[in-house]
C-alpha cells in the first residue's frame, strides 16, 4: 500500500489540473521514440518515424500519446489505488504488447521532463519528488502482472 | 553515439545557459536529494538544506566539470581522466546514480529553456550525459 502525504497529493493534482493531456501525451511519446530510438520497435505500424519532425508530426503519435496520458490520468484519479487501477493494463502489456517493463520507466522520466519544460520554475524540487514517486509507482503496477 | 548536430547542439545551447551554469549544478544537485534521497548517502558530510553552501559550491564543481566536458566532446575520455580516476578509486559512487543526476541535469534545463529544449537538444543531452557517465564509471573494474 503506497503511502502519499496529503503535500505530494495535492503536488500531483495540482500539476495534472494544468495539464493539456492531448499535447503533453502527445509529446512524451514523441520524445521518447526521439530520444530512445529502440522504442520504435513497438510501433512498426505508425508509418513515418524517420526523423525528430516526422515522429512529432506524426498523427498515430499524437493519438496515442493522448491515450497513454489519458490512462494515466486513472492514476492520479485513484492515487491510493493504482495497483487495482493498472491489473488488466498490466496483463494487456505482458501478454498482448510484450512489452520491456524498462519502457515504462523510460517513458516516466520524459514526461517529467516535458513537464518541467511546460512549468519552468513552478514545477518545484517537490513537484518534482511527488511526480518521480508517481511514475515510479505507476511503472511498477504496470509491470506487476507480468508472467 | 553523439553526432556532429548532437555536438552543435550542446555546445550552442551551453553558450545560451553558461551564465547561470553554477545555479544550474546546485539545483540538479538539490532536486537529486530530493528526488532520490539514497543519493544523499553518499553526502553525510555535507549540510544538505536547502540554500547551503556546500550544495552550492558542489554544484559549481559538477558544472564546471560538465562545461568543460562539451568543450572537449570530441574526447570525453581524455577531458574526463581525473575525475574518473577519483569516481573510481575515491568516491566509488554506484553508477546507478549517474542517471538519476542526469535525469535532474536535464529536469533544471528544461525547466531554464522551454521550448527551446527541443527534441533534439533533449536526445543529445541525455546521450551526452550518459557517454559522461560511462567515462566516470569506466575504469570502476
Amino acid at each position: 500500500m503506497v503511502h502519499w502525504t496529503a503535500e505530494e497529493k495535492q503536488l500531483i493534482t495540482k500539476v495534472w489540473s494544468k495539464v493539456n493531456v492531448e499535447e503533453c501525451g502527445a509529446e512524451a511519446l514523441a520524445r521518447l521514440l526521439i530520444v530512445y530510438p529502440w522504442t520504435q520497435r513497438f510501433f512498426s505500424s505508425f508509418g513515418n518515424l524517420s526523423s525528430p519532425t516526422a515522429i512529432v508530426g506524426n498523427p498515430k503519435v499524437r493519438a496515442h500519446g493522448k491515450k497513454v496520458l489519458t490512462s494515466f490520468g486513472e492514476a492520479i484519479k485513484n492515487l491510493d489505488n493504482i495497483k487495482a487501477t493498472y491489473a488488466k493494463l498490466s496483463e494487456l502489456h505482458c501478454e498482448k504488447l510484450h512489452v520491456d517493463p524498462e519502457n515504462f520507466k523510460l517513458l516516466g522520466g520524459i514526461l517529467i521532463i516535458v513537464l518541467a519544460a511546460h512549468f519552468s520554475k513552478d514545477f518545484t524540487p517537490a513537484c518534482q519528488s511527488a511526480w518521480q514517486k508517481l511514475v515510479s509507482i505507476v511503472a511498477h503496477a504496470l509491470a506487476r502482472k507480468y508472467h | 553515439m553523439l553526432s556532429a548536430d548532437d555536438k552543435n547542439l550542446l555546445q550552442q545551447v551551453w553558450e545560451k545557459v553558461k551564465g547561470q551554469q553554477d545555479e544550474i549544478g546546485a539545483a540538479a544537485l538539490e532536486r537529486m536529494f530530493w528526488a532520490y534521497p539514497q543519493t544523499k548517502t553518499y553526502f553525510p558530510h555535507f549540510d544538505l538544506s536547502h540554500g547551503s553552501a556546500q550544495i552550492k559550491g558542489h554544484g559549481k564543481k559538477v558544472a564546471a566539470a560538465l562545461a568543460s566536458a562539451i568543450k572537449s566532446v570530441d574526447n570525453l575520455s581524455q577531458a574526463l581522466s581525473a575525475l574518473s580516476d577519483l569516481h573510481a578509486y575515491n568516491l566509488r559512487v554506484d553508477p546507478v546514480n549517474f542517471k538519476l543526476l542526469s535525469q535532474c541535469i536535464q529536469v533544471v534545463l528544461a525547466s531554464i529553456l522551454g521550448k527551446e529544449f527541443t527534441p533534439e537538444v533533449h536526445a543529445a543531452f541525455d546521450k551526452f550525459l550518459a557517454a559522461v557517465a560511462a567515462v566516470l564509471a569506466e575504469k570502476y573494474r
